[in-house]
């Protein structure tokens, strides 16, 4: 494989990981949630564009109904289960990880436990340094930029998201001052479902889909949290792009087995070295 | 005139212990009221709980009419209650003008805080956290006066404030309430601005309201606070 492939593929991962941290990271922010499901909504997304094959529609279709489809299962979540969990952290992490059975299992009886594939749609290839890459890889990094930055106008450049700035900074004198935190809770609840749902979505053809396709993006993007830093909107970004880089980096130049081992070994080192991670601050109790 | 703010047979606390024994306390529409007492009778309680940051276990507390005990606080604020907590809790991280911002997310702009602060203009994009605890606290109240509030609950407004910071406060906030007819709530330790501000002051011990006089009163005869105080 060219050089040129391998940086490529790397920044694939790495724009992924950041979209799937970002949306665990604006929960956690936000609410003090663990959300152990979050991996499973990434998987209900690849679901989604899965189903939407089988139905005869086309893949962009699937793609753009995905995280519509499991911003919803997030705000049915939130109502129904997650916030009667609120203020109590280690039930936030049972009853998360309870959903997380149920979606994978509800799957399970749906599709089966077997492994599908998703055909990318035929966008052909580019030569880049000399080597053809895949159009639909390019596409999937261009999505993701595309959340990423639809996430940071929504948080910084609109009300909405300067009251959630706010509630994440001090949740009680933001709702002295007004703002429901009830509803926040609950869009940004769904609207963290959705990036991970529309990150499934966009890796469905490029990853075996099956119920347990979410388990392996939770704990990367746990760690991106935690080497970026708490209680910032731009530390996950900073951590899954280091946890990813190092990860693609390591698997590119040894094996994947290496990549995880390098991969906690560092993470394990900033931690220890800056525990409020790369970019953090010290949260501020409310 | 009108009852603005009642407060009956309040019962409050935090986890096991009891601070707020069956208080009584009324305020009217426009009427300036200091909280006075000792350290620890229950004056931050008071207004905590009727700000729903503390749940009453029992009493009512009606303001314009209607109830509000049990509601969240964002349903407090929205029937028209500011809270200007002690330590002013201003969102150090932002910036100046989204602090005044997030006192009225529909407002177009922070002007009416400029308006009242003409210092907090010259410093809008710079983070709240960098003020000084006198700027930091008139941001804490412009922040609160965003909303148009019927009633403002200050609390120790002018602790860790230099003393003349501490009259423009007192004279900006005299000057809204007067001209938009907002009642006022004040908890001070600092007597000279608490008779500066408030027409009527009640006094507080273990949790209940158990005198009260007009300011007039106190002014002219200052051996009376004393007398309340002590007791």
């Amino acid at each position: 494989m060219h050089l040129a492939s391998f940086v490529l593929d790397g920044a694939n991962a790495v724009l992924i990981l950041m979209l799937v941290a970002l949306g665990l990271a604006i929960v956690f922010g936000l609410m003090n949630v663990i959300n152990l499901a979050h991996g499973e909504f990434l998987m209900l997304g690849a679901y989604v564009v899965l189903a939407t094959g089988e139905a005869g529609l086309p893949f962009w279709l699937g793609l753009a109904l995905a995280p519509v489809a499991v911003g919803v299962v997030g705000l049915l979540a939130e109502e129904f289960l997650i916030r009667h969990t609120y203020t109590r952290l280690l039930d936030t992490i049972l009853a998360t990880w309870g959903l997380s059975l149920v979606l994978r299992q509800a799957i399970v009886l749906l599709y089966g436990p077997g492994s599908h594939s998703v055909a990318a749609p035929d966008l052909g290839a580019v030569e880049i340094a000399g080597s053809p890459y895949p159009v639909y890889r390019l596409a999937v990094m261009a999505i993701s930029l595309a959340a990423i930055a639809a996430t940071f106008a929504l948080f910084f450049r609109t009300r909405f998201g300067l009251a959630a700035r706010a509630v994440i900074a001090n949740r009680a004198m933001a709702s002295c001052i007004g703002i429901d935190t009830r509803r926040l809770d609950r869009w940004t609840f769904s609207l963290g479902a959705a990036l991970a749902g529309l990150a499934g979505a966009a890796m469905s053809p490029l990853i075996s889909v099956d119920p347990q396709a979410g388990l392996g993006w939770l704990v990367p993007a746990f760690l991106a949290i935690l080497v970026g830093g708490l209680g910032s909107i731009a530390g996950p970004l900073v951590g899954a792009a280091g946890v990813g880089g190092l990860d693609s980096a390591t698997a590119a130049l040894t094996s994947p087995v290496w990549a995880q081992l390098v991969v906690f070994v560092a993470a394990i080192l900033v931690i220890r070295l800056r525990p409020t991670g790369l970019i953090g601050r010290t949260r501020r109790e409310s | 005139m009108a009852e603005l703010l009642a407060v009956a047979g309040l019962v409050a606390g935090y986890g096991g212990g009891t601070v707020l024994h069956g208080l009584d306390f009324a305020v009217g529409s426009g009427e300036r009221v200091a909280v006075l007492g000792r350290n620890g009778v229950g004056k931050t309680t008071l207004l905590k709980t009727i700000m729903g940051l503390v749940r009453p276990r029992a009493g009512v507390i009606r303001f314009a009419g209607a109830p509000l005990d049990g509601l969240p606080p964002f349903r407090i604020a929205r029937a028209g209650i500011a809270y200007v907590p002690q330590g002013r809790e201003v969102f150090a991280d932002l910036t100046v003008e989204e602090n005044l911002i997030l006192g009225d997310l529909r407002a177009a702009d922070a002007g009416r805080a400029y308006g009242l602060f003409p210092a907090l203009a010259e410093r809008r994009r710079e983070a709240a956290g960098r003020l000084s605890g006198g700027q930091q606290q008139q941001l804490a109240i412009a922040r609160a006066l965003m909303a148009r509030p019927r009633l403002l609950l200050l609390d120790e407004p002018s602790e860790g404030v230099q003393p003349s910071v501490v009259l423009e406060l007192a004279a900006a906030l005299a000057a809204v309430a007067t001209a938009e007819g907002m009642a006022i709530v004040l908890v001070e330790q600092n007597i000279d601005l608490a008779l500066r501000l408030a027409g009527r002051a009640v006094f507080m011990d273990r949790g209940r309201v158990v005198a009260e006089e007009r300011t007039d009163d106190l002014r002219a005869d200052p051996s009376r606070l004393d007398h309340h105080l002590v007791l």
